[in-house]
């Protein structure tokens, strides 16, 4: 367990990190997986990869956290809104593409946004993602092509798109 | 070939499963497109976001707290499970104790809150929690220490202690999300309770934060000013 950990931990920390933009929970998260990876070793088939499963177990993790805690999540959602709004700097540096795409990426349906924060990663192929995802590899790129052309609608017309 | 043909081949790219041999021909469509450029842009954007660095210590807390998790699964079953489990527990308890000794011949002995939060008796791990606020340590070490104790310290009236302790860090902005994680482990009922009493504590809290820099900032109309006003004397009392 201690060996899977250190492989993996940091790429799955990076992929909440980039999901919940908070560090405390994103640790958290990241240890909660490897305990239920633990606790359900059992149903690992043996021979399959182990990174699909991982983050299937991931996006539980995480799917539990927000079902439990909607009510809570849309209200701290909102008051972060208020809580930041950005200075004069900010305002300069939000030209940015990182920071627009970063804009246009949190304001993706969650699904889409692991999708393609997974799909970005080099060590997982389109198989793994399928397997991740619970579909076919054929019906993964058209849900990675829908993705994307929604990202492009945020990026590119930000002002246009509300929810 | 059609725009979507090249946009296929661009989020083929990503996973290095189209034809190299097509390369120039999507050269030379992007050099036309405007369309398939954006989503070019777009997917180097994706690549180019950045690898946050997990904090320090993460991996030691981990270990920790899996040592922990495995010495009570063991304990709680001690025929199921797989041969190994056991093993892994006390290899891990004996990492953690080389750790302690490494300390020890370090020169110093380990009395700190922290350490007597994670062992001892209950009346021990009690006394710790209470000496929280005396503690030098600060959010980083000391909120982790005090969800490890509310999540798997056999001693009920632990657990409600350090969810009582955890009201001293209510000002730590991360705080909240941890709170909720905690809640949705829980198995105690009593530390649920606790714990829920926490979180609707912490939403006061913000609220409250959020009324004063309101009426702080001004501009407001008077009408306006005079509820945020209201509302904010009867979070007070």
């Amino acid at each position: 367990m201690g060996l899977l950990f250190d492989r993996h931990y940091r790429p799955l920390f990076g992929f909440f990190m980039n999901l919940t933009r908070q560090p405390a929970l994103s640790e958290d998260l990241t240890q909660e997986v490897f305990l239920r990876v633990l606790r359900y070793s059992a149903s690992f088939k043996e021979g399959s990869a182990f990174r699909p499963w991982l983050y299937r177990i991931a996006r539980n993790v995480l799917a539990d956290h927000q079902s439990r805690l909607q009510p809570l999540t849309h209200l701290q959602e909102a008051e972060q809104v208020a809580d930041t709004r950005p200075d004069a700097h900010q305002v300069a540096e939000a030209h940015a593409d990182r920071v627009l795409l970063g804009q246009a990426l949190s304001r993706l349906p969650q699904e889409k946004r692991e999708l393609l924060l997974l799909y970005k990663d080099p060590d997982l192929s389109s198989q793994d993602l399928a397997t991740i995802f619970g579909c076919t590899p054929s019906t993964l790129k058209v849900r990675v092509h829908r993705a994307m052309n929604d990202l492009r609608s945020l990026f590119f017309q930000p002002q246009e798109v509300t929810s | 070939m059609m725009c979507q043909d090249f946009q296929t081949e661009i989020l083929d790219g990503q996973k290095k499963e189209a034809a190299t041999d097509a390369s120039k021909a999507l050269a030379e469509h992007l050099a036309q497109c405007a369309d398939c450029r954006d989503l070019q842009r777009l997917m180097e954007g994706l690549n180019a976001l950045p690898h946050p660095d997990p904090p320090e210590g993460l991996s030691q807390r981990f270990h920790q707290r899996l040592a922990l998790e495995l010495a009570a699964t063991s304990k709680s079953h001690p025929f199921l499970g797989s041969w190994w489990m056991p093993l892994s527990a006390a290899a891990l308890l004996l990492l953690s104790a080389g750790m302690s000794l490494g300390f020890l011949l370090r020169g110093g002995r380990d009395d700190s809150g922290m350490a007597r939060l994670r062992r001892g008796s209950a009346a021990d791990r009690m006394e710790a929690i209470a000496l929280v606020n005396q503690q030098n340590s600060g959010p980083v070490e000391m909120v982790p220490a005090l969800l490890d104790r509310i999540g798997h310290d056999p001693s009920l009236e632990v657990r409600l202690s350090a969810v009582e302790a955890l009201y001293i860090f209510c000002s730590d902005p991360e705080i909240s999300p941890r709170i909720e994680l905690a809640l949705s482990a829980q198995d105690r009922p009593e530390v649920q309770l606790a714990l829920i009493d926490l979180v609707a504590a912490l939403r006061q809290r913000r609220a409250a934060e959020a009324l004063r820099r309101l009426i702080r900032e001004g501009g407001l109309p008077a009408e306006v000013r005079q509820r945020a006003k209201q509302r904010l004397a009867q979070m007070s009392l």
